[in-house]
């Protein structure tokens, strides 16, 4: 019994991880659309959580600091796109190494402010419900339809409206959509900022659940990839089912094991999909 | 007649590093020899990235590994210095092996992210399982003692360390000089020029970029195998953090990828850098990350790479005047 109860709670708290890894996951493949390899994705998702800190500690309020964050990271997203990726544009390799040198910068910037110890932001709903004798908080089903409504909102977004519209066009062939006269430059800037905004809310959402602490960007950066190249690069469905597997992978395997063993888990995962198949589950 | 002098100056090179020794103090000492088995990790990162033109984020891994296996032989099975590093190198080149084999099978820029994956989940195995390196406290050992007619040579003595390394440096420096220039190595030039060229004159591009990224690890793996044997007498879990992945990317950055002596200068001249400024400067490591950026931004070719090309277009206006 308490074996099922332990699963289920893996199970539901699996959901709920594989819901928030989704909407960073899907900001990073919005990201890489574009041709830019960003491995500094996990550092944004750890800057929003450190603004939302900061943000809800000095204001008290929950969700006024997840837009703080949501809006500053996107704003740190859009200098990064103009001040640094911009001006390498068109080679991938100085790209990968411009953010790989980004981690190492907002690592730091983290430890100075934050500090090496991790912390918790107090979750804003505090009520739990009980399930196989086990406490759940009511929180974390929060978060996830937080995360179900993120999601729905950007697929209606990027394929409802002209401007996701936009984003899909030049995303696909660059130089055939600004000869249509879409302003592919600044919907560039835009994109990255949404996958920004992206990561940061996942950030400040799970940072109730999950401590948080200057290193989490890192470890996110790879379970990002992972999920990415399990679901096939540059597929959002592929992306959105990866996440949900691998989030209920790692959720059941902690449950049962630990998480070490759950991460090694997934590396397999990503390398049997490796041999079977190397564009991923859901290529095109 | 250019290959001469540069020979030349090598010899002239290895020549005042060795006589300098004795009027070095305790810290430069350790310095020069960091900075010769440290070049070695970056020679071997060269010819992925420089002349194979593939990145990796994740050779940690392979130097933290060297230095680990050094440190098991020594403590469990009491194995020779000699020993310990030929097995250090041969588990490196394994472990390069195995990764490249997977690594290999994404296209593009994807296989410089598994390396990241792959490093960032074996240095969570290494902090996590204590047995493997110790942790993040890690381990201290004693390499044993040669004895020669009557003579100790220790490892633990600067001296013999610093010619030791010297001795590892002009071996490495030696092979991977002749890799770069033997066919093989105008090979993997020609994979990093045009990929889809090489291929359709029918080379092997996978196996290719595979034996290069197999031979960079197993440079790596010498190099954190000396390290721990000469230098530290030390190994932890923080051997295979991203800051020592990003060590041999920013050297040969610095020094220029894709020349051949860059990465030993660009080895030199950070490795001081950072000596000199992590007494005054807590977070260099953030001050790392913004030097990749100036330098990817800014001068990609690196301080030979310049140097070069500025030489070059030097001559070519003589020539046309």
């Amino acid at each position: 019994m308490v074996m099922i109860g332990q699963i289920v709670i893996g199970g539901l708290n699996g959901i709920v991880w594989g819901l928030i890894l989704a909407l960073i996951t899907i900001g990073l493949t919005l990201i890489l659309s574009m041709d830019i390899p960003n491995v500094a994705h996990g550092e944004l998702y750890m800057i929003g959580a450190v603004i939302g800190y900061f943000a809800i500690d000095y204001l008290g309020f929950f969700w006024i600091g997840l837009l703080i964050a949501m809006f500053t990271v996107a704003l740190i997203g859009m200098g990064i796109e103009r001040g640094v990726l911009r001006t390498i544009e068109k080679d991938p390799i100085r790209i990968l190494i411009a953010t790989f040198g980004l981690i190492f910068v907002f690592q730091h910037v983290a430890l100075l402010t934050f500090g090496g110890a991790p912390r918790r932001i107090d979750p804003p709903i505090t009520a739990s419900f009980s399930i196989f004798g086990f406490h759940y908080p009511l929180y974390r089903i929060f978060v996830a339809l937080i995360s179900v409504i993120v999601l729905l909102g950007l697929y209606l977004f990027l394929y409802r409206t002209k401007f996701g519209l936009w984003i899909r066009a030049s995303t696909q062939n660059r130089d055939m959509a600004m000869a249509m006269g879409i302003p592919v430059n600044a919907i560039f800037m835009w994109t990255f900022a949404l996958g920004a905004a992206l990561a940061s809310v996942g950030g400040v959402l799970s940072s109730p659940i999950i401590a948080i602490e200057y290193s989490m960007g890192l470890e996110m950066t790879v379970l990002a990839f992972i999920i990415v190249i399990i679901g096939g690069i540059g597929s959002l469905k592929g992306t959105l089912i990866g996440a949900i597997l691998i989030g209920e992978l790692e959720g059941i395997s902690s449950a049962l094991l630990n998480p070490t063993i759950a991460r090694m888990i997934s590396l397999i995962v990503l390398v049997i999909v490796l041999i079977a198949r190397p564009r991923g589950l859901f290529s095109k | 007649m250019r290959e001469r002098y540069y020979y030349i100056g090598f010899v002239i090179a290895i020549a005042v590093i060795a006589l300098i020794q004795p009027f070095l103090n305790y810290f430069y000492k350790i310095l020069v020899t960091q900075i010769l088995i440290y070049s070695i990790f970056a020679m071997g990162f060269n010819i992925l990235f420089g002349y194979t033109g593939e990145l990796s984020f994740g050779h940690a891994i392979f130097f933290g590994l060297g230095a680990t296996v050094v440190g098991l032989c020594a403590d469990h099975l009491s194995l020779g210095f000699l020993t310990s590093i030929v097995i250090a190198t041969i588990v490196a080149l394994g472990a390069a092996w195995l990764i490249g084999f997977f690594a290999i099978r994404v296209t593009g820029l994807y296989f410089a992210i598994i390396t990241i994956i792959f490093s960032q989940i074996i240095y969570l195995a290494t902090l996590n399982w204590k047995w493997i390196a110790g942790g993040d406290d890690g381990f201290t050992f004693r390499i044993p003692s040669w004895k020669i007619m009557g003579m100790t040579v220790s490892f633990h003595n600067l001296q013999i360390a610093y010619y030791f390394g010297l001795l590892f440096f002009v071996l490495s420096f030696l092979l991977y000089k002749r890799i770069i220039d033997s066919p093989y190595g105008k090979v993997l030039k020609s994979i990093r020029e045009n990929e889809g060229r090489a291929s359709v004159v029918g080379y092997n591009v996978m196996r290719l970029k595979l034996t290069s990224f197999i031979i960079s690890g197993g440079f790596g793996g010498l190099s954190g195998a000396l390290y721990a044997a000469l230098v530290s007498h030390y190994t932890s879990a923080n051997l295979f953090t991203i800051a020592v992945s990003g060590n041999p990317v920013i050297w040969t950055l610095v020094g220029g990828a894709g020349t051949v002596i860059g990465p030993v200068i660009g080895t030199g001249i950070m490795v001081l850098f950072i000596h000199f400024i992590s007494t005054t400067i807590r977070e260099y490591l953030m001050l790392i990350g913004i030097l990749i950026i100036v330098v990817i931004v800014a001068t990609p070719r690196g301080i030979m790479g310049s140097l070069i090309t500025y030489y070059r277009r030097k001559t070519e206006n003589e020539a046309m005047a």
